[in-house]
């Protein structure tokens, strides 16, 4: 996984503003004006413990969450749920939840075509050569008949990604995507976003798992209690944290047995 | 035959009922989903012989000419609205509101949402209950005797009055109904496995 070059330049134009976005459900503020910039072709990690507003950021930046303060910026266009422009800046932003949500009733081919087909009107032919390229890179083009309940955990969440890509988004949002599979399964979900990463794609990756953070992030951003308490590259972030917060949340990862 | 004739064309506006109500609920359209909500309470409580009687009596009172075998589908589609409201609506809440976001992440309108994401799912899910109302319906349809159309049941009340054969009238009454729902009974079931085998239980 280290084979990644760290003296790739990889910081493009800035893609995604966040300015002062603030979040509240009824009295409880879960995001207290998190600003954040997010640059072409930039692969940041957020990172941080439960509760402290990570998934809820993903989701305000997809317009999922209505927000009470701030903007966040796509191309210098406004992404909120009140944007008549709404769904064309969705195509635009594609996500990955944890629980992959495919739809049931559709087969894996047709999970990925909805979209492409129906929303940007593309020729079904042109939309289904190009998903069944991608399903053959992952190594699921025998599954493209198949039906989601009939995959694994891991390869559901590989057809997910596709799916997501198909649209041609300009930032990937992974919201905790291995969460939910069997320890053998993370692995090939995550080759698979290592390799979007080397491609260039611009994303956004909430995850607990800290060895693939480090690995894939350009810049790792530490969440504590709805605010950006630290960020930085990852050498940094998880070998000499600044904040005592920080270094607190990176002990849990650790194990240690003492010996007598 | 009456009995059927009306009982289908009952039971087709009750689906159409339910299917409007359903989408007035679904994207929560003002007033008009609490208009659909009192209606939903009257008429599931209310039982249809009274109903009947409201369409069948009330109805000349304030102007409006009926005939008997309007109100019978009027009636029928007046309570069958709510049930089949009731089957669409159990069937919409059980799709996951993930499912919503994901859908609405790809970029899909609220509407594309219903049709292509939502309303499938949720087919499949009430369809058991939606038959359940067929069935309940069709049956129904016996009360139809009291405002004077000619059903299967006034058709018994009718023979025995001529014939006095009460026992061989009604366990004839009973058979055509078997007649008539054990087919739609069946069918129901298969089209429930057929459903089930293309697709579910993720």
């Amino acid at each position: 996984m280290a084979e990644k070059e760290m003296t790739e330049v990889k910081k493009g134009a800035p893609l995604l503003v966040v300015d002062h976005l603030t979040k509240r459900f009824a009295d409880l503020t879960v995001l207290d004006g998190i600003s954040l910039t997010v640059h072409e072709g930039e692969v940041i990690v957020i990172v941080g413990p439960s509760g402290c507003g990570k998934s809820t950021f993903l989701r305000c930046l997809n317009a999922l969450e209505d927000i009470q303060g701030g903007e966040i910026l796509l191309h210098g266009e406004r992404i909120s749920q009140n944007n008549k422009n709404l769904t064309e800046l969705r195509q635009k932003v594609g996500m990955v939840f944890q629980s992959y949500e495919l739809f049931p009733h559709l087969n894996v081919l047709d999970n990925i075509l909805l979209a492409p087909t129906r929303v940007q009107k593309r020729k079904r032919e042109e939309v289904k050569e190009e998903a069944l390229a991608l399903l053959a890179r992952i190594g699921l083009e025998s599954k493209a008949e198949s039906f989601p309940r009939q995959l694994s955990g891991g390869q559901k969440q590989r057809v997910a990604i596709i799916r997501a890509l198909c649209m041609h988004p300009e930032v990937m949002l992974f919201d905790e995507v291995t969460a939910a599979l069997d320890p053998e399964m993370v692995r090939e979900v995550l080759d698979v976003i290592l390799e979007l990463a080397n491609q260039g794609k611009t994303m956004l990756i909430v995850t607990h798992e800290m060895q693939f953070a480090r690995a894939i992030a350009d810049r790792v951003i530490f969440l504590n209690e709805g605010d950006i308490c630290e960020e930085g590259p990852p050498e940094e972030f998880f070998d000499h944290p600044k904040t005592e917060r920080a270094r607190q949340f990176l002990q849990t990862f650790t194990f240690s047995r003492k010996k007598s | 035959m009456l009995t059927l004739q009306i009982g289908v064309l009952g039971i087709l506006a009750s689906i159409a009922i339910g299917i409007i109500c359903t989408m007035i609920q679904y994207f929560k359209v003002p007033i008009a989903r609490h208009v659909v909500s009192v209606y939903v309470e009257i008429s599931r409580n209310t039982p249809l012989l009274i109903q009947l009687f409201f369409i069948y009596y009330g109805l000349p009172k304030i102007g409006i000419r009926t005939n008997p075998y309007a109100c019978g589908v009027a009636g029928l589609a007046f309570l069958g609205g709510s049930y089949m409201t009731e089957a669409f609506r159990s069937g919409i809440e059980a799709v996951d509101r993930v499912q919503t976001e994901s859908a609405a992440s790809l970029g899909l309108s609220g509407l594309q949402i219903l049709r292509y994401v939502i309303f499938p799912q949720a087919l499949t899910i009430s369809f058991p209950a939606f038959m359940a109302n067929v069935i309940f319906l069709l049956k129904e349809t016996s009360v139809f005797s009291a405002i004077s159309l000619m059903d299967l049941m006034f058709t018994a009340k009718d023979l025995i009055g001529l014939y006095y054969q009460t026992t061989e009238s009604l366990f004839l009454l009973v058979v055509f109904y078997l007649l008539i729902l054990l087919p739609v009974s069946v069918l129901g079931s298969f089209i429930e496995r057929r459903m089930r085998y293309a697709g579910f239980g993720s």
